[in-house]
C-alpha cells in the first residue's frame, strides 16, 4: 500500500521543452516557500465543498491563464470559458 | 486606512500664521505624524526634526510641511493660495515650487538667475538642497505597493473569475488590504 503525504501541486510550464508540468510536492517543503504570498481561497465560508466537473474546469482556466499571464506564447493557445457555465457573467 | 477627509482642510499647514495653535490642534498634527512615523519631534520645541538620511522615507505632505514652514514664517502673508491640498501630489509639488525661499531673499537678481537658483534647490542630485528629491524614497515605496498591488488584482482576476463573481469580490477585498498592510496602515 503506498503511502502518499499531503501534496501541494506545482504546475510548471516550460520553453525548452515546451511543455506543461506537474509536480506533486510535500506540502510540508512547500509550506514556507508560499508563505505570506497572495493566497486566493476557492471556497467561499457558506459554500458546499464538492469537487464536481465544473469545478475542475474552472480550476484548470484559473490555473491556465495564470500561466498564461506571463507567458505571451502560451496565452494565444488558451480558449476557455472565463466564467462558470451554468452562471454567465454578472457584469 | 488612513483618513484622507480628516487632513482635507488645509488649516494646518500653517497653523500658526492662522492662530490655530491651541493645544488639541497641535496634538492632532503630532498624532497625524506620529501614526505615519516619519518625523521625529524635539522635545523641547515641539518642532520636527528631520531624520537621518537612511530613514529619509518620509511622505510627500510631510516633507512639504516640514519644508515650507520656515518660508511660511516669513512670507505667510503672500502664501494663502500656495497652501498645499492633502493627497494631491500635483498640487504639493506646484506649492512646493511657490514655497521655495531663496529667490524671494535675494531679491536683486534676474529673473532668469532666480529660476535657475529655484529649479537647482529642487532638482539637486544629492545633499540638501533637493525637495523633489527627497521625497523619492517615500514615493518609491508606494510606488512599490502600487504595482503589486495592481499585479495582485489581475492575477486575483485570473484565479477567482472562473469561480463568479463572489468570489471575484471577496479577493478583490483583500488585495486591497495587502495594498494598505504594505503603504504601512
Amino acid at each position: 500500500m503506498v503511502n502518499h503525504p499531503p501534496y501541494t501541486v506545482v504546475l510548471t510550464y516550460t520553453d525548452e521543452p515546451r511543455q506543461l508540468t506537474m509536480q506533486a510536492v510535500d506540502s510540508a517543503l512547500v509550506a514556507p516557500l508560499i508563505e505570506g504570498k497572495m493566497a486566493v481561497p476557492f471556497f467561499l465560508d457558506d459554500e458546499e465543498f464538492q469537487f464536481d466537473d465544473e469545478l475542475a474546469r474552472q480550476l484548470g482556466v484559473a490555473m491556465l491563464s495564470v500561466i498564461a499571464a506571463g507567458r505571451p506564447e502560451v496565452r494565444q493557445h488558451l480558449n476557455l470559458t472565463q466564467h462558470p457555465i451554468e452562471r454567465p457573467p454578472e457584469d | 486606512m488612513d483618513s484622507v477627509g480628516e487632513r482635507a482642510g488645509a488649516g494646518w499647514i500653517f497653523p500658526e500664521r492662522r492662530g490655530r495653535r491651541d493645544d488639541g490642534h497641535a496634538q492632532r498634527i503630532r498624532q497625524i505624524w506620529s501614526q505615519r512615523h516619519f518625523y521625529a519631534f524635539s522635545p523641547g520645541t515641539g518642532n520636527p526634526i528631520i531624520m537621518p538620511p537612511s530613514e529619509r522615507d518620509i511622505c510627500v505632505e510631510c516633507y512639504m510641511r516640514w519644508k515650507g514652514a520656515f518660508t511660511g514664517k516669513l512670507f505667510g502673508e503672500e502664501l494663502n493660495d500656495a497652501i498645499p491640498a492633502w493627497g494631491e501630489t500635483t498640487e504639493l509639488m506646484l506649492s512646493s515650487q511657490s514655497q521655495v525661499p531663496f529667490p524671494v531673499l535675494v531679491p536683486d537678481l534676474t529673473s532668469s538667475a532666480k529660476r535657475s537658483m529655484l529649479y537647482s534647490s529642487l532638482f539637486a542630485a544629492n545633499g540638501d538642497g533637493g525637495g523633489m528629491v527627497k521625497c523619492g524614497g517615500r514615493d518609491a515605496h508606494e510606488a512599490k505597493c502600487h504595482d503589486m498591488y495592481e499585479t495582485d488584482l489581475d492575477a486575483r482576476r485570473l484565479m477567482a473569475k472562473p469561480r463568479g463573481e463572489r468570489n471575484y469580490a471577496l479577493c478583490k477585498e483583500n488585495a486591497f488590504d495587502r495594498y494598505q498592510q504594505c503603504r504601512g496602515y
